[in-house]
């Protein structure tokens, strides 16, 4: 590199036409925080009854966790054509949704495993003491899941942040979200594919990210090694 | 010993992080000289 420069940066930093990288931003983080803490709200619940009451163990948990394994592209056509009917298309509630129901798996696998950690005997002094399954979840499941939550929420927000095909497929001007925005830079308007400002606005796109994760590392690690070793 | 540690160490962290750094020094070149690489003709 003989000279670098920022004119990248500030060309991607200026609103313009073209490319509006706050309100992509905005986009995203709307988009992508919805995902992440929907499955939370969901699956804690959940998890407590598949742990505690053993409700769904054989089939509910694992059809959940086993969406996984099925290819987004699958729900493309059906989810187009619900979200036409419904009026959610290109809007930042639709995209949320959908990333919650792609981090639901994920985050249903942590939480069971982290609920199961927690001892009977924990929820049995609670009942002793009058309370009941909802004050027990809210009270003292939920205290004790929090390294599990922030990692589920951690893992479903880069997920949610990362996902490329629902945010190309369900918006088109209003709702689209940092990485779509990133890839109009690779359709050659004329003068060709620019390069250095295509550069730039992806390392823009990486950022949150990588500084969510990297502030966070310390209770992802914790989290994932909890339980590893039983005393 | 630790020598050759560290330099496999290093290698493979730049192997892993290669496109990121490429897309970092993209990002700070100059239109001109992207222009100048071959193959961006």
């Amino acid at each position: 590199m003989n000279s670098p420069t920022i004119a990248n940066y500030a060309e991607v930093l200026t609103v313009s036409e073209r490319l509006n990288v706050y309100r992509h931003l905005w986009n995203s983080l709307a988009a992508a925080s919805l995902g992440a803490v929907l499955p939370l709200l969901l699956c804690l619940p959940a998890a407590y009854v598949v742990v505690r009451r053993g409700w769904g163990r054989r089939f509910f948990f694992p059809l959940v966790v086993n969406l996984r394994a099925i290819p987004l592209i699958i729900f493309a056509l059906p989810l187009y054509l619900m979200y036409q009917g419904v009026g959610l298309l290109d809007t930042r509630l639709g995209l949320g949704l959908i990333l919650a129901v792609v981090n639901l798996p994920l985050t249903m696998a942590i939480l069971v495993n982290a609920v199961a950690e927690i001892p009977l005997e924990i929820d049995e002094a609670a009942a002793m003491d009058g309370a009941r399954a909802g004050r027990v979840l809210w009270r003292i499941i939920l205290p004790l899941c929090r390294p599990a939550l922030v990692t589920a929420f951690i893992f479903g927000f880069i997920t949610a942040w990362n996902e490329f095909l629902f945010g190309l497929m369900l918006t088109t001007t209003k709702a689209v979200p940092m990485t779509v925005g990133a890839s109009f830079f690779f359709a050659s308007g004329g003068a060709g594919v620019q390069w250095g400002v295509a550069a730039a606005v992806i390392v823009v796109a990486g950022l949150p990210p990588v500084v969510l994760g990297l502030l966070m590392y310390r209770q992802i690690a914790r989290a994932m090694l909890a339980g590893a070793v039983k005393g | 010993m630790t020598a050759l540690r560290w330099a496999v160490l290093i290698l493979f962290a730049f192997l892993v992080n290669a496109p990121v750094i490429a897309t970092l020094a993209t990002s700070l070149k100059p239109p001109g000289e992207i222009m100048g690489n071959p193959g961006s003709g």
